[in-house]
Order: structure tokens, then C-alpha cells, then sequence
């Protein structure tokens, strides 16, 4: 099938995928009960009650309330935040941008170290890199993030203050204008060096610590198929050509064996967000992440339901563009079968 | 064509002869789907309408090139896969495989009720796909399979003990003691021995890999045994041993054989019969011996020719195909060898194709086509960039860069513009025809090359 | 021993110039059961321009002393246990410039004279005053600039050995930014005497030497008229290595991924692309053996047309003896990491000298064998760890005596270019009692 053909017919699927998504997330969120105690407060007289509850049609049976909620949804409209005290969609972009700050930048981080060790270790096979890099590799894997995050930001927060948490210095941030709301983009658009210099710095601890997991496991996976590529015929074709060392490995190996790791990269993008909610509060990041947890706590259903279906509608838009990427590096998939 | 198959040699009545297997028109298409809506867009013709017998007893060579559909078949025959048109029927006598013949000639319109009810009876006791209960079951045990690569069809967790004793088991065959009994006799039939009871496959060499394989095929005491490529990972030494011990079970046990081979002194050693396939259809069938001796098939002779012998004079020049096997999903018109065939005629099915596929190796011409109106395979209009290159094309059409025979075949070309409108003479598909006793060839040109 | 047996065989000293020669070969692997003696003490030579076939079974070591030519054997598990590969690489004819002319004898080659003694002959190139290199010897250097340049290899299955991710131009064209970025230079029109720093950065992309940074700059306006220059010699080069493989259409084929190609056009790439600088050896690791019948006529056709226009000598493995005997002039039977039998392709298949020999040809199934009749080797090729001083042969053999189980047979030549390792046709070692009389079968 042509590239073109499968991404229309992935897009084709994706609204059924949204709505079966929504409708689970609707049902599994109102099992914890009605959202109404999130509205409430002690003066209430119980017509105030049946006011609100008439307002949020949460008098009406549950699938018409799904109805009111996804007619809402479509319109932009996704609910008041209890916890914010507003709107979620007036709330909404600046928490997301935070977060995906903080996403791609460990995302970059975790591709770009998780590759670079996997090749590393994989070209050197059972010799001390590559036992090194395992043991580290394991060991990002294994240890719970939360903490991990709280190690960092005791040794390097705490005893040696060498990082800040949070996610600026509120004077330098006011400093410059935020048309895109990342921090670091927007600080390189002002041609302000003191704001990138805190925003990156801002970032370091954070996006480290979540970082780390992803890249063991792409560090694990690209070791792995590197090894079995080197086992290639055309790897020694290749060598067989005249061709050094490096070139056999940058030009041959290492691009086949991208194509595995490809796909684990996509799958890694769901542990990243969910990753998010923890790093965020450990070192106070004032994303999604920290503002859903919050929700959870307090029962905040709209802020849930709206988070809940951004990040399912994402991660199935990035494995999209992961199946894509793999089409590209490896000529002979057919995409669809 | 269907009355061609199958030798009938003097001397054996009609009804005392026991056919294992008889595949009438057989076919499995696999569809080809494109769009975004994954529609059907065309058919990968695999196995496009195959008939031939199986005796009891027998070893029928099936014999072709990769993608000539002969795994396909023998996937089929096996009851691996479902055939998507023909069928394949089981443990019919000749007299009844005549009876069915007949009965297939005629067409369905035609059908008499009486007709009706014998091939209905007929289809209900024999046609595989149509069994049911202990016939079904009859069936499955009685036609079993051993594969090329004996490595990946035995389960590399399970024991010998297991492998060989499953369908026992499965079938109900025996238990206990008598189960392991039974396994220990089938592996000294295949020269193996209770000391290999307790092994895992990866302990054992290809060779005897393959005796496991052969061994599990027989536990259920089968009359078919279908053999894809059984020895072709195997070296010689191990083939040979392979070989005599296919050929030693085989006289003990009465067993059929489809053998199915690319390996030409492979098949003439072990086949009475050959089936030479290619894209999907058999080109050429008959005993061994005629095959090798007065083959008729261009196909056929060119395969012959490829195969080397030892005691073959090793100085003679190798005669070789040009090209190579056509795109299965758009099989040629007319004889499907027609593309690469050494001996090919005007009557041989050249169409639109033929040019288009000869244009793709005329760099500038080939760039410059922009389209191909079809209005059949035998009609279309070459659309071209500019003017020049269909002037180019037409000259060429009436050179002699073209072969010969395609020219005879097409109308003189038409030059409009930028179009070049071809037309070639209407070939219908050829079909086999009798080339002697049990001898069938599909090829335009008659045994004397007149 | 075995140093003073090379001097028995007659070709290591006689007429034809010998191209390379394999000198008691030892590739031994380590293993969980022991170490594998996979080569174990391997002697021919290889003469310029014919075609050696080197026969034998699975696992009988041909493929890992091809592989030793060119240092393909993975070191660990592998060990280079001793022996060495001599071999003569030619240099470009002065004469011609690689054209072919009558003092070259057409071939573009000749040889190059020994550094040390300047072609007088000296210890260094046995007397030959050719230039001699050990292949196990030599820098890494100078084995990656013989490897696809002097020595180049095909292998078995074309699907696998060409790199599925890159199209045919970007893989034949790495041949040539590796081994001849001069004459890409030249081609291109840029002066690669010149110190600037365009012309170095061509020069380094015409090496296939470029990073990251250096290919932006190289679409740059001012670099890159060079640089498509550079790209259309390349291309001019690569589309003419494919057509002497007699691959229609090559400026279409070369722009192609491996896998939109056939079988047969596989092997033409690669075939192309093995003799794409005019190699002196070539190594062709059973060719045919993933094609089609019909293919494989043809490729075996283009292999003995190429090599008989090019006078390029061929190690041609295979463990299909009827193809050997198409396409080569002499012929090594392997047996067990040894070599049991070599001589003429002739002799050897109308007097086969070495029972395992007769056994291979007895049990390919012709017309002449009755059904159940063919002759097995009986039993299974012995595992090679750590094996006893025996032949390697007994326990299979049917014209085994008491000798062969305590004594190896050297490869000793028999009559004039017939050399076999085995006591039917010459004395066990001195001292090892009386001679074996051989009773059994000799047919």
C-alpha cells in the first residue's frame, strides 16, 4: 500500500478510535460518582444544589449526559475546572505547554542518548562499554521514576544547588513575551540569553529524571537489533567492499537497526506523558501532569475527561507518525498487513 | 483438458485402478488489495485452474521455479489451505474419475437432474472440501506433509517422543505403553531408534531432522504423502540417504508421493510421473521418462537444458531464458511463456504488455510514455509526451528491435499525434493437449514443430 | 609437517603465476563443547586467472577459509590458529591504464613488483620478484584498500548481502569513493592537486569521507556544481559496471531497492559490484545456489564469460558438483576442515581418487541409478572438537583400514597435478607398521 493510502486510512479510523476512547473515558470517570462535589460548597441551600445540578445537566440520565458532554467537546468546549476555578479550555494551553516542554525535551534527550548508548554497546559487544551500559541501561528501567526524580533533586537541589525546581524564575519569565508558551522557544524567539539560559536550566532536573527510563529501554532495544544487524550478510558485504569500520556501522548497521527501534521510540512517547504527572510534582512544574493530579484528588471529572482524551488522541497521532517513520527507513514493509 | 490427464496405461482395467487424489481445475487466488479502503483490486494467480491424478501408490514429480504456485498446490492438496476454485478429490476410482470428468464437461446450464444427483453423490463421497465426520477425518489422516526445512516444522520445545507420537495421540490411536511402542517403531522405520526418545529436534542433524518429519507423516499410516522440497537443504551424501529411504517406505507401504522439487535429477530419480508448472498453470505433463527423453513444452526443454548432469558433456553451451517470471497477478495472455519462450509464434498471446514491458528497457521511450489507454489485452493506445517519441515507437514496432513473432501478431500500428494505437490478434488461453499416451503439452506448435 | 608438504605440491613452484596460495590454513572456533577445528591446515593455490572450485559439504570449512581471504571471520569466536594466505596483488598495467593491451594480455594488470628487492627477487616474494602479502598479516589498512579493489567477494544469497535500506547506485557507488575517489576526481573535472578548501571538501566527499556539516555545505551553491559533477561521474561509473553484467536499462535499475529486483538482477548487482574495480581475485561463495534453475544457468553463464574476458582468477565455492564441473578449470574437495582431493576439474570427475570424492559423485541421483539404489555416504560428518589424529574420513569410509583411525594422511600429490589425502594411494608415515591392504571395494 502507498504511504499516502495508509496514512488516509489510519485517518479514516482515527475519529471511530475517539469516539470508542471518549466513551470509555466518560464511563470509567463518572463510576467514581457525580462530578457535583466539585461545584458545592457548605452554604448551599439543597434548590442551590438541584440549580447546578440542572445547569451541568447532571439530572439527566448518564447517556444523555455523554451526549451534552461530547456535543460540548465538538463545540471547544470542555467543561469548568473545579480546581482552577475556570474554564478548562481558558486553563488548557498554557498547562500544555509546560508539559510538552518537558515531554520533548526528554523525549529529545531519551532518542538522542538511548540511540547513541545502543550503538555504542552494540558495536562493542560483551566487552566493558557494553556491560557498563547495561548495568546502567537495567538500572533505568528498574528504578521507579518517582524515586529516581526525588534522588536528583536531593543531591543536586539540595546539597549541591546546582538546579533550581519549577519551571523559571517568575521576573526573568515576565521579562519576555510567550506567544508560543515554551519557555525555551520562546526565550530564543525574544533573543533573550538570560531567559534561555533559565529556562534550559529550569529544565535539566526534570527532564533527566524522565528521561532516564525512556532511554534504557531505547538503549536495550537498539543494542539488541544493532547486534543482529552486524550478523547481516550485507554487513560483511559491506566490509567486503573496502569499507572502514565507521562506515560499515553508520552507513549499513546502524540504519537497519533503527527501523526496530522505531517503533518502541512511539511506544515510549506513552510513558513519557504518563511519566509527566510524577516528575511534575516532584519538582513543582506547573504542567498538565501536576494540575490533573490535583483533579484526581479532588474529583474534578471535566479537567480528568479533557486530559485523559488529549493524551489518547496524541499518542495515537505520534504512533502514526512512528508507522510512518518505519515505512520510510525500511523500504520493503508493506504498510496495512 | 481435463480428459488428458493422466496416462492409461494398456494392460490396467479402468475400475481396478485406485486414484488417491484427482485435482480437477484447481485454483487458489490470493486477492490484492489496494486504497485507502483496501478494496480488491486484482488476484495473485497462484494456482490457476491445475488438474491432474495421483495413483495409489505413485510418486507424481511436481516440478517448477519459485512463484510457479507448486507450494501453493501442494499447500492445497494438503488441506493447508482452501483451494478458492476446482477442487481436489479424494479415493476415487478411475471409472468414477471418468464418470466425474463427463460430468465436469458438460456445462451446468446443461445439466440433466439425473446429472445433478450423480455429481452431487459423487462430490458428497469424494470432493475434499465438501467432506464431513469420518470422511473428513479419513481424509486428514490419510494425506499428511513433510516440509523443506525440518527445523522450522518441528517444535523445537517439544521432545521426539512427542512429536512423532502427537497425531497418535491425537487421534486416539494409542496410549501408554503402547504409544511409545508405536513411536519406537516408526523411528527404526526411518533409521532412527528408541535412543533418540528423549531428544530435542536442534540435537539432530538436517538429515535426520528430516527422518523425524518423515517419521511424524507416517504415524497415521497415510496413503499421500505430500513432499515439499524435502531435500533441497539437505547435501547430497544426506539426500541420497533420504531419498532411499523415501523409496524404501514407499515399497513397503504402498504410500503416494507428490514430490515437489526445482531439483530436475532429484525428480527423475524418484517420480513415474512429472507435472511441470509454470505461473500457476501445468505446461507440460507425463511419466518420467518421456518427460526427459521427448519433452514438448519450450518451458520444459529450457528447464532440461539448465539442469546440469554430470554425465552431461560439460563443455556444451548452457542455452538460457531471457527475462524473467511475469508478475503472477497479471499472468500473460495466450501461453504464459510466451515473454521468455526461445520458439515463441505469432498464435502465442502477444498483447499490450508485451510492448509496455519491452518499452521499460528503452530508456527514453519508456520515460516519455505518459499512458496506456487499454480497451482489452490485446487493444490499447500508448499515449506519449510529445510526438517524436510515438514516431519512435511506431518505427520501432515495424523493425526488427521487436521480435519477430510479436510483430506478426499486431496490426500495423497507428500513429495519431501523440498516440500509438495497437492492436494484436485475440489469443485464447492454450490449454493442454494430448501428445502421445499419458503425455500432455500446452504449446501452439504440434510435436513435429510443424 | 606441513610447511615442507606445500613444497610436495607441484603448483606452489610450477609455470602459471600462482595469484594466491593458502599455506596450512587453521581457522579454529571457540565453543561451549571445545574449540572447533572448522580449517584445519588447508594447502592449495590459487592460479592466475582460473577457476579453483572449492567443493564440500555444510560445515566442511569452505566458507570460512574464503572468508579468511579476505578477513571476514569474526575474531572472537574465531581463531586465526596459524597458516597464512600469500597473495600477489597486481597493479593497474602502465601501458593501458586498465584498458587491456597485449602486454598486460588484455587483462589491464600486471604484476606489482615487490617493494623490498624492486622485482630482483628476494626472500620476502620467494624469489618471484612480485610483490607478496600475507593476507593475515597485513595492517587493517591495507586489507580495507584490497578488499573490493584486488580481492572481492559474491555471496550466496544476493537478498541478504545487499543492504535492503539503500538503493543500488548508493551501494556500488561506495566501491568506488573507496578505492578509486582519484579517477571520480578526474572525471568530475576537479583538480585534486589543488589545496583549496573546495577542493578538499570535494575531495573528501569524492572519498566518501564527509560528516554531518560538510554535506550542508556541499549543497551550497558554490560546491555544488562540483559536487554533482562528482555525483554524475559516479553514476557514469556505476552504470557501466551494470551493463557488463548485461543488466538492461542500468541508469533506471541503479536508482532501484534490492528488494523491487529479481533473484537473478540481485546477483547481477552484486556480481557488478564485485568486479567493479577490476579485481585480480575473485571469491564467489556459492552464487547460484539461492536461484532458480534457469537462473542460475544464466548467472553462471555471466560469472565464466566475465572471468574468461578478464582473466580475473575465481575461488568458486560450491557444494554442487555438476556446477563445478561447468564452470571450473581445477577443483579442491573438502572434507571436515581438510582437503581431501584436488586436481584438474577433469580428472577429478573421471578419476576420483579419494573415497569421499566417489562417495559426493556416486550419490547425486542421475538417470543411471535405479530407484532406492543411490550410493549414501552412510553416517554423518563428524563434530570437530578437538579432533583425534585420525582421518577424518573413517567411521564413514568404505575402504577404511586399521591405519586410518591412528594416522591423518597428508594431501600428497599422486600423478602429475593430482594430489589426495588418503593411504590407498600412498605410505602412512614412516614407522607406522606395515601398509594397510585394502581389501573393501574400490569402485
Amino acid at each position: 500500500m502507498q504511504i499516502r493510502d495508509y496514512i488516509l486510512r489510519r485517518l479514516m479510523v482515527l475519529p471511530i478510535l475517539i469516539i470508542g476512547t471518549s466513551i470509555i473515558v466518560f464511563a470509567l470517570t463518572r463510576i467514581g460518582g457525580s462530578p457535583i462535589g466539585i461545584y458545592l460548597s457548605h452554604e448551599m441551600s439543597p434548590a442551590d444544589v438541584a440549580e447546578i445540578e440542572a445547569r451541568f445537566h447532571l439530572d439527566k440520565p448518564l447517556p444523555v449526559q455523554y451526549v451534552y458532554w461530547i456535543s460540548g467537546v465538538l463545540r471547544g468546549d470542555l467543561g469548568w475546572s473545579g480546581v482552577a476555578a475556570a474554564p478548562v479550555t481558558e486553563i488548557f494551553p498554557n498547562k500544555l505547554a509546560a508539559t510538552m516542554e518537558l515531554a520533548v525535551a526528554s523525549g529529545l534527550i531519551a532518542v538522542a542518548l538511548g540511540i547513541g548508548l545502543g550503538t555504542f554497546a552494540g558495536a562493542r559487544r560483551n566487552r566493558l562499554p557494553d556491560h557498563v551500559i547495561r548495568v546502567v541501561a537495567v538500572g533505568g528501567a528498574s528504578m521507579p521514576l518517582f524515586w529516581f526524580a526525588i534522588l536528583l533533586l536531593i543531591v543536586f537541589w539540595v546539597y549541591l544547588g546546582w538546579f533550581p525546581v519549577g519551571r523559571s524564575d517568575p521576573n526573568i519569565f515576565a521579562s519576555i513575551a510567550h506567544p508560543t508558551g515554551l519557555y525555551t522557544l520562546d526565550a530564543v524567539l525574544a533573543g533573550s540569553f538570560t531567559a534561555l539560559r533559565d529556562a534550559v536550566w529550569h529544565l535539566v532536573l526534570p527532564a533527566v529524571a524522565l528521561g532516564y527510563g525512556a532511554t534504557a529501554i531505547i538503549a536495550r532495544m537498539m543494542r539488541s537489533s544493532l547486534v543482529e544487524e552486524l550478523q547481516e550478510d550485507y554487513v560483511d558485504a559491506a566490509r567486503a567492499k573496502g569499507l572502514p569500520e565507521r562506515l560499515v556501522l553508520r552507513r549499513h548497521a546502524r540504519r537497519n537497526a533503527l527501523i526496530p527501534t522505531v517503533t518502541v521510540i512511539g511506544l515510549t512517547f506513552g510513558f513519557l506523558l504518563q511519566g509527566t504527572v510524577v516528575a511534575e510534582i516532584v519538582f513543582r512544574w506547573p504542567g498538565l501532569g501536576r494540575w490533573m493530579a490535583d483533579a484526581v484528588l479532588r474529583g474534578d471529572q471535566a479537567t480528568i475527561m479533557a486530559y485523559v482524551m488529549f493524551t489518547s488522541v496524541l499518542f495515537l497521532l505520534v504512533n502514526l507518525i512512528v508507522d510512518v517513520v518505519y515505512a520510510y527507513l525500511d523500504r520493503r514493509v508493506v504498510l496495512g498487513e | 483438458m481435463t480428459a488428458a490427464t493422466g496416462p492409461r496405461q494398456a494392460g490396467q482395467t479402468a475400475a481396478s485402478v485406485k486414484l488417491v487424489l484427482s485435482l480437477r481445475g484447481l485454483k487458489k487466488h490470493f486477492p490484492i488489495r489496494e486504497g485507502a479502503l483496501q478494496r480488491v483490486v486484482g488476484q495473485v494467480r497462484a494456482v490457476d485452474g491445475v488438474s491432474f491424478d495421483i495413483r495409489s501408490g505413485e510418486t507424481v514429480g511436481l516440478v517448477g521455479e519459485s512463484g510457479c504456485g507448486k507450494t501453493t498446490l501442494g499447500r492445497c492438496v494438503s488441506g493447508l489451505s482452501d483451494p478458492t476454485g476446482g477442487a481436489a478429490y479424494f479415493n476415487i476410482s478411475q471409472t468414477d474419475r471418468d464418470g466425474l470428468d463427463a460430468l465436469l464437461n458438460i456445462p451446468e446450464a446443461h445439466h440433466s437432474e439425473q446429472d445433478r444427483e450423480a455429481l452431487a453423490a459423487l462430490e458428497a463421497a469424494h470432493r475434499v472440501d465438501q467432506l464431513t465426520g469420518p470422511a473428513w477425518r479419513r481424509y486428514r489422516r490419510n494425506c499428511q506433509v513433510v516440509f523443506q526445512d525440518a527445523f522450522a516444522s518441528l517444535n523445537p520445545r517439544h521432545l521426539v517422543k512427542d512429536i512423532v507420537a502427537r497425531p497418535l495421540r491425537v487421534y486416539g490411536e494409542a496410549t501408554g505403553l503402547e504409544l511409545t511402542e508405536r513411536t519406537v517403531e516408526l523411528l527404526e522405520q526411518v533409521g532412527l531408534g528408541r535412543q533418540h526418545l528423549f531428544r530435542y529436534p536442534h540435537q539432530f542433524s538436517g538429515g535426520q531432522r528430516q527422518r523425524i518429519s518423515i517419521a511424524r507423516a507416517l504415524a497415521l499410516d497415510p496413503e499421500l504423502i505430500v513432499l515439499d522440497e524435502p531435500t533441497s537443504s539437505l547435501d547430497v551424501s544426506v539426500q541420497a540417504q533420504i531419498l532411499n529411504l523415501l523409496h524404501k517406505l514407499q515399497q513397503q507401504r504402498g504410500l503416494a508421493y507428490l514430490f515437489i522439487t526445482h531439483n530436475l535429477s532429484v525428480v527423475r530419480h524418484v517420480a513415474d510421473r512429472i507435472v511441470v508448472m509454470y505461473l500457476g498453470k501445468v505446461v507440460e505433463a507425463g511419466d518420467t521418462a518421456t518427460i526427459f527423453e521427448r519433452p514438448q513444452h519450450p518451458y520444459t526443454k529450457a528447464l532440461l537444458a539448465a539442469s546440469p548432469d554430470l554425465s552431461q558433456d560439460h563443455d556444451v553451451e548452457m542455452p538460457t531464458l531471457e527475462g524473467s517470471v511475469p508478475d503472477p497477478a497479471h499472468p500473460p495472455q495466450g501461453c504464459r511463456f510466451h515473454t521468455r519462450c526461445p520458439v515463441a509464434t505469432q498464435a502465442c498471446g502477444w498483447e499490450v504488455d508485451d510492448v509496455v514491458r519491452w518499452l521499460e528497457y528503452r530508456e527514453g521511450l519508456f520515460d516519455a510514455l505518459s499512458a496506456v489507454r487499454r480497451d482489452s489485452p490485446f487493444e490499447a493506445a500508448l499515449v506519449f509526451d510529445d510526438e517524436a517519441s510515438a514516431k519512435a515507437l511506431a518505427a520501432a514496432l515495424r523493425s526488427d528491435m521487436v521480435p519477430a513473432p510479436m510483430r506478426a501478431a499486431m496490426d500495423e500500428p497507428a500513429l495519431h499525434g501523440r498516440e500509438v494505437q495497437l492492436r494484436f490478434r485475440e489469443v485464447s488461453e492454450v490449454g493442454l493437449a494430448e501428445r502421445g499416451a499419458g503425455h500432455v503439452a500446452a504449446c501452439v506448435l504440434n510435436p513435429a514443430g510443424e | 609437517m606441513m610447511p615442507a608438504m606445500s613444497e610436495k605440491i607441484p603448483s606452489a613452484t610450477c609455470a602459471p603465476a600462482v595469484i594466491a596460495s593458502v599455506v596450512d590454513l587453521k581457522v579454529h572456533f571457540r565453543s561451549k563443547q571445545g574449540v572447533v577445528h572448522a580449517v584445519d591446515g588447508v594447502t592449495f593455490d590459487i592460479r592466475d586467472g582460473e577457476t579453483l572450485g572449492l567443493v564440500g559439504e555444510t560445515g566442511c570449512g569452505k566458507s570460512v577459509t574464503a572468508r579468511s581471504f579476505l578477513r571476514l571471520v569474526p575474531m572472537p569466536p574465531g581463531i586465526a590458529a596459524g597458516g597464512s594466505i600469500m597473495f600477489r596483488p597486481r597493479s593497474v598495467c602502465p601501458s593501458c591504464e586498465g584498458e587491456g593491451c597485449a602486454r598486460c594480455d588484455q587483462t589491464g594488470r600486471v604484476p606489482a613488483a615487490c617493494p623490498a628487492c624492486a622485482g630482483e627477487g628476494c626472500g620476502d616474494c620467494a624469489g618471484s620478484g612480485e610483490e607478496t602479502l600475507d593476507l593475515l598479516a597485513v595492517s587493517d589498512a591495507r586489507m580495507r584498500a584490497l578488499r573490493g579493489d584486488r580481492i572481492a567477494m559474491i555471496f550466496q544469497d544476493p537478498g541478504k548481502a545487499l543492504n535492503p535500506a539503500l538503493t543500488i547506485r548508493d551501494q556500488i557507488a561506495e566501491v568506488f569513493f573507496q578505492h578509486r575517489s582519484a579517477e571520480i576526481l578526474d572525471a568530475a573535472g576537479v583538480d585534486g592537486s589543488s589545496v583549496g578548501p573546495q577542493t578538499i571538501l570535494l575531495r573528501r566527499q569524492a572519498a566518501q569521507q564527509s560528516r554531518g556539516l560538510e554535506h550542508a555545505l556541499l549543497a551550497l551553491p558554490p560546491l555544488r556544481s562540483g559536487r554533482n559533477r562528482i555525483t554524475a561521474a559516479v553514476d557514469a561509473m556505476i552504470a557501466a559496471a551494470l551493463a557488463e553484467t548485461q543488466i538492461a536499462n542500468p541508469r533506471k535499475i541503479m536508482h532501484r531497492y534490492p528488494h523491487e529486483l529479481s533473484g537473478g538482477m540481485r546477483q547481477r548487482v552484486m556480481i557488478a559490484q564485485a568486479l567493479a574495480c577490476n579485481p585480480d581475485l575473485l571469491i564467489a561463495d556459492e552464487p547460484t545456489t539461492a536461484l532458480d534453475v534457469t537462473v542460475q544457468a544464466r548467472i553462471l553463464e555471466l560469472i565464466r564469460e566475465l572471468q574468461q574476458r578478464r582473466k580475473t582468477a575465481v575461488l568458486y565455492i560450491s557444494h554442487d558438483l555438476s556446477l563445478v564441473r561447468r564452470i571450473c578449470d581445477r577443483v579442491a574437495v573438502m572434507y571436515a576442515g581438510r582437503i581431501a582431493e584436488t586436481s584438474s576439474a577433469e580428472r577429478i570427475f573421471q578419476n576420483p581418487r579419494h573415497p569421499y570424492t566417489r562417495g559426493l559423485l556416486a550419490a547425486l541421483p542421475s538417470a543411471s541409478h535405479s530407484r532406492g539404489q543411490l550410493a549414501a555416504i552412510e553416517g554423518t560428518v563428524p563434530e570437530l572438537v578437538d579432533p583425534p589424529p585420525s582421518c577424518r574420513f573413517s567411521g564413514r569410509c568404505p575402504n577404511e583400514t586399521e591405519m586410518c583411525a591412528r594416522f591423518d594422511p597428508p594431501l600428497e600429490v599422486v600423478d602429475d597435478e593430482h594430489a589426495v589425502a588418503c593411504f590407498i594411494h600412498h605410505e602412512p608415515p614412516a614407522g607406522s607398521g606395515e601398509r594397510p591392504s585394502f581389501t573393501a571395494k574400490t569402485t
